[in-house]
This record gives C-alpha cells, structure tokens and sequence, in this order.
C-alpha cells in the first residue's frame, strides 16, 4: 500500500515520450506512452541490460532532452524548464542513488548530504531545519557512524547509506535509484533495497529503482517491466541482446 | 556549508598542486614586488645627495657632468674656480647660503671633500634630514676630518685615528700627502647618499696640501716622506692661486610670499651668463638622469609581469589537469540542482583564490624579503635604500594576480560549464 500522497500530483509521469537512443554498433529508439509513480509509491522497473533504464533515468531527471513527449515531476514538466531552472528543479524535487554512488569524494560525509541542500536550496517550508541539524538527523537514522569521515574512507555499505541520504535531503517528491545493489550480494542487495524503500517512506518520497534484478520484487509495491510499457518492446529487446554485459546502453 | 566552503575544500582535496602552483604565484609575486620597490628606492636614493641646496655651480662641461661629479662623486672636478668667484657670486644675491666645495683627493679610495663649516650646519643632504653625528663633531680647526659612515666602516677607522690624503682620485695614482696627517673628529650617521662615501675637511687645509705641491715643484721646500717635525708648508704660505674650489651648492632664501621657482629661474639665468661657469639645476639634472634609467628599469619590471603571467598559466594547467578527474564532480553537484553557471564560479573562485593566496603569500615574502635585503645593503654596503614594499604597489600587484587568476580559471570553468552530466554518471566499467 503505498503512503498518504503528500499532494494529489503523481510524483512523476511520462506521457509518449520518445528518445532516440544511438551509440557506435547500435541505435533504438525508446518510446513510452504513458508511465507514472503515485506520491509515495515505491516501484521497481526491470528490464534487460542494454535496454535504456540508465538513459531513461537521465531522461527522467532532466539531464538529458528527450525528442517527443513531457516527463512530470510532482506536477510541473521537467523539460518545459531551461537551464538553472531546470537544475534548481531537479535538485529540490529529485533525488538520485546511482549504482557506484557518485559521492563526492573529499568531502565528508555531513558535507555530501548538506550540499544537497545548498545546490538544491529546498523552500523553508519543505526543510524547515537548518542544513547541518537535518543532515546529520538523516544520516544518525541511516546510521551513519562517522559523519564527519571523509567519504572515500567509509565502508561500501556506509557510502551507500549516505547516498540516499543525499537524495533524501531536500525531501524529494522521487527518488530515482539505478541499479543501487548491483556491487553488493543477494543478501545485502535486499537489506539495501529495504533500507532504501524504508527511508523514503519515512520521508514521504515515492522511489522508482531501475534494476534487472527481478529478485528484489517483494520489496516494492508494484514491479513494472521496461518491455511492457514501451511501444516497441522488438527493437528495445533486440538492441539488448546485443548490449555487453556490464555496459549497459 | 557554502559555495566557498566546498571551493576550500577541493583546494584542500588537491594540497599539494594547490601548494606548489600558489607558491609559483607568490614567487613571481614578490619578484614584481621587489622590482617596483627597488625602482622607487633607487629613484628616491638618487635624488637624496643635493639635499636643500637649489643650484650648483662649477667649472665642469655640463650640468649634468657636474652634478655627477659634485652630488655623486662619479669623478674629480677636471677644472677649477679660483676662491674670488665664490666671494663674487655670494654676494650677486642674498642667498640663504653659499657653500663652497673643492674636491680631487681621496684617501684609500675614498673622495675627500673641502668645505665650510656650513656645509654640516646649513646643508642639507636629504631634504628635513639634517646631519647627524654617530661620534664626535664637525672640523672646527685645520687638518682634522669628518667621515662619512660608509669611510668609517669599510676603514675601520675611528675618532683619534690619523689620516693623509692622496693627491689624486685613486692609490695607484697621485701621491700621498704623508707630510699632512688629519685627525679624524667625527662620524656621520648614513644619510643614504654618496656623501656616506667621503670624507670631509676645511678648505684651508686641503689649499695646503696644493701649495706644498706648488712650493715644492718651485724648489721651496724639499720633497720629503717624513714623519715628524713641522711641515714645511702652512696656512701662511698660501697664495690667491691656490685658493681654488671646484663647486658651489647655493639656497636661494625661502621667505614667506616670495616665490623660490621664480627666483630661482632669475638666478639660475643671471649666473648662467658667466661663461666661465656652470650652473646646474640639481633636481632637474636628476629628474632627467631618472628619465633615461626609468625606461631601463621600465624593462625590469615588464619582464617580471611577464613572469607573473607565466606563473598564473600555471594555475590554469593545474586546474585544466584536475578537470579530467573532476568533472564526474561536477556531474554530481549539477545533479544536486547546481546550475552550469554555478560550477563554472566553482572553478572560477578556486582559481581567484589560488591567486589571491599566491599574491598574499608574494607580499609576505617580498616584505621580508625586502627588509633582509634592505638590511644587508645597509650594514653590508651602506647603501640607505627607502627599500620596502609600498601598500600602494602591493594593493595593485595583488589585484592584478587575482585578475590574471580568473582569467587563468575560464578555461578550466568552461570545461566544468560544458561537462556532459548524463555522460560523466553512466555505469560503465
């Protein structure tokens, strides 16, 4: 069941979205009429490696310009947005857990989590703390034992933890997590991905993961293959079935 | 946590090229600093020597020959002015003083100079900078002698000692007046100019040492290298002709409501019509000596802005070479709402500050530098060289590093401005 929807918006949705997807040996085009995640909602996208989930994301997020369609994020068009606006945008309505974390190396981790919020400058409203007392309350619930450590010198698992710290700082409408348990086993992949799905809960944000692992189903409230919801699962499938492992494209 | 927090901290992620390209600046820095300090020094160490007086007169070739030779003691006066001219100019014009001057001797090297008694009390060698005496007095009687504190410590030479002159500017030449002993009865404090270098005494006795040559080529008095005894020429034995000086410093009287630029260019046109003379403008004559080393040292200090410009390359490379490394940091702050223009000031700040803690880092160490350097001149050389870092020189040096800075960081921020988000986040191996 998913929560209370903090407003009656889908935290995202995509209508006939079209994205032209080439590299070098081969090129498909992504094509999804219509894909949404209620406020709240955890959701886990499956689909084969090689089949556009990272690009999807990208697309998701605003950092890559689709050639058709809109994508929504808690009501407002991502892509009608230009420029600073459209970082500013992404920074307080999106968070993003990314497969090897892309922490900010250098930097602590309090420091990770607080420049979320002075890159996203989130409204008073929504993060009413101050920057410092709400990161270190989002990384005390994570768990995070040494805040004040360099990130490079964490465990895996911690910097992990403090990467959806970092997504959940401005109190996103969505998080987007690709392949977050792709370097951890099976085990660890579950506890992360329930400690993922439970930390956004608490803070009310939806979560839509991209995985190909379908093992981590249980976890979610609603599990969506990639195939099912483009308009041209042949071409999708078969640029796929070309792709290298661990290259996905 | 602010922006600049997280410029300090990639500054600090990257010590040791952040180090090594900050000290380059401040090296370059301090150079440029100390080459505009070191010209205004030895702009203003020049124009110390002729003090308060206003004109020079003399029987050299030109003004500027004269000045040389008279401020600077580049040479001996070559020609002489018999000591009835002096009388005659002093009193062509109430002058404030008139100081009469002969040179041409020397002891172990250093120029001797005869003069009044005037030229300790009235003259001065630095404008408001009277002398002063580290020991002893000013000559009051024949054959005693002054030092100037540059002759006092490269002699070693103290109040009491004994002295004789060399007729002539150098050892090798001329020949010693061992027949004449001096004492010394003062030291001079450093003034800062040539005058350091000589060594002062009354015009009676140096006339003596000249009428004992003339007696002894008429077959007067015998050459003699003896000590002791009386000598065998005295103040009595002096004639007109030997009575000859080789410059006069004059000070025109500054009175409430007269004009001294005015009177002065009189005075200046009066004498001048003396073809036997020279009359020189001290100030002007130093103003265009400055003028033809001006450009030279312009060089100098071209050269060294040239270096500084070398030296916030550097920070460009540094920064240009970290960007590979970096922009996967700055995918992620974009992601986290940073604009492109945001990342962009990132670098562009890291870059100023390199500069502006390079440039501050040049100010220290051109100040202390400077101030060994003034130091060692002082005791070493006795060169009183005005020698340190002017808050003015060092405002605008250190503005036009950070400038130089940022213009050195919009490379490297246009890297980060145009960083590839999508691509830099992808999970490929």
């Amino acid at each position: 069941m998913p929560v209370t929807p903090p407003s009656s918006a889908p935290a995202l949705a995509v209508r006939d979205l079209r994205f032209r997807h080439a590299s070098r040996d081969r090129s498909f085009t992504l094509d999804i009429p219509s894909f949404a995640v209620e406020a709240g909602e955890s959701v886990l996208l499956t689909g084969p490696s090689g089949s556009g989930k990272s690009t999807l994301l990208f697309l998701l997020a605003g950092l890559l310009d689709p050639d058709a369609g809109t994508v929504e994020v808690a009501g407002s068009n991502m892509h009608a947005l230009h420029g600073a606006a459209r970082d500013r945008f992404r920074g307080r309505h999106l968070g993003m857990v990314f497969q090897t974390f892309h922490l900010a190396l250098g930097y602590t981790a309090l420091e990770n989590v607080m420049m979320a919020i002075l890159f996203g400058a989130p409204p008073k409203e929504r993060v009413p703390e101050a920057p410092k007392a709400r990161a270190e309350a989002l990384l005390a619930a994570l768990e995070i034992d040494r805040p004040s450590a360099l990130v490079e010198t964490l465990s895996i698992g911690q910097q992990q933890r403090v990467a959806v710290a970092r997504a959940l700082a401005c109190r996103p409408a969505i998080v987007l997590a690709d392949e977050p348990t792709a370097s951890l086993d099976a085990a660890n992949a579950s506890r992360a991905v329930e400690l993922l799905r439970a930390t956004c809960n608490a803070e009310k944000a939806a979560l839509l993961v991209v995985s190909h692992d379908h093992g981590l189903r249980p976890s979610f409230d609603r599990s969506v293959d990639l195939l099912s919801i483009v308009r041209n699962p042949g071409d999708v499938a078969a640029a796929s079935a070309t792709a290298p492992e661990g290259a996905p494209r | 946590m602010t922006d600049l927090a997280i410029v300090l901290r990639s500054l600090r992620a990257r010590t040791f090229s952040t180090a090594v390209t900050a000290v380059t600046v401040a090296i370059a820095t301090a150079l440029l600093l100390t080459l505009l300090s070191l010209r205004q020094a030895g702009s203003s160490a020049f124009l110390r020597g002729s003090g308060n007086a206003h004109l020079l007169v003399s029987a050299d070739a030109g003004p500027l020959v004269s000045v040389l030779n008279a401020i600077f003691y580049a040479n001996a006066p070559q020609r002489a002015i018999p000591f009835a001219k002096f009388n005659q100019i002093r009193e062509s014009f109430p002058w404030a003083w008139a100081i009469p001057m002969q040179q041409g001797d020397s002891f172990r090297g250093f120029p001797t100079l005869a003069t009044s008694p005037q030229f300790f009390s009235k003259f001065e060698p630095a404008v408001g900078e009277p002398w002063r005496f580290a020991e002893g007095r000013a000559f009051d009687k024949n054959f005693e002698a002054v030092l100037g504190s540059a002759v006092a410590r490269d002699t070693g030479l103290r109040v009491g000692a004994e002295l004789a002159f060399t007729h002539g500017s150098g050892d090798e030449h001329g020949h010693v007046h061992d027949e004449f002993a001096f004492t010394v009865v003062g030291i001079l404090e450093p003034t800062g100019s040539a005058h350091d270098r000589a060594i002062f005494c009354d015009l009676d006795s140096s006339w003596v040492l000249h009428a004992h040559d003339r007696r002894e080529r008429d077959g007067l008095v015998k050459h003699e290298h003896t000590h002791g005894g009386p000598p065998a020429t005295t103040v009595a034995d002096l004639i007109d002709d030997d009575r000859r000086i080789t410059g006069i410093l004059l000070r025109l009287p500054t009175r409430e409501g007269s004009s001294v630029p005015a009177a002065l260019q009189q005075q200046f046109d009066v004498l001048r019509r003396d073809p036997t003379i020279t009359v020189a403008n001290p100030a002007d004559q130093i103003g265009k000596l400055l003028s033809i080393i001006g450009r030279v040292d312009l060089l100098f200090v071209a050269l060294a802005v040239v270096i500084l410009v070398s030296s916030v390359i550097s920070i460009l490379v540094a920064l240009y070479n970290s960007m590979r490394e970096r922009r996967r940091q700055v995918a992620i702050f974009r992601v986290l709402g940073a604009s492109k223009g945001r990342v962009m000031a990132l670098v562009l700040t890291e870059s100023a500050l390199i500069g502006l803690l390079g440039g501050a880092g040049g100010i220290l160490l051109a100040t202390f530098g400077t101030a060994v350097a003034a130091s060692y001149l002082k005791h070493e050389v006795g060169l009183v060289l005005g020698f340190a870092v002017d808050p003015r020189s060092a405002v605008i040096v250190l503005a036009l590093t950070v400038l130089l800075a940022c213009l050195a960081g919009i490379l490297p921020a246009s890297l980060a401005y145009r960083t590839p988000v999508a691509d830099e986040l992808r999970p490929t191996a």
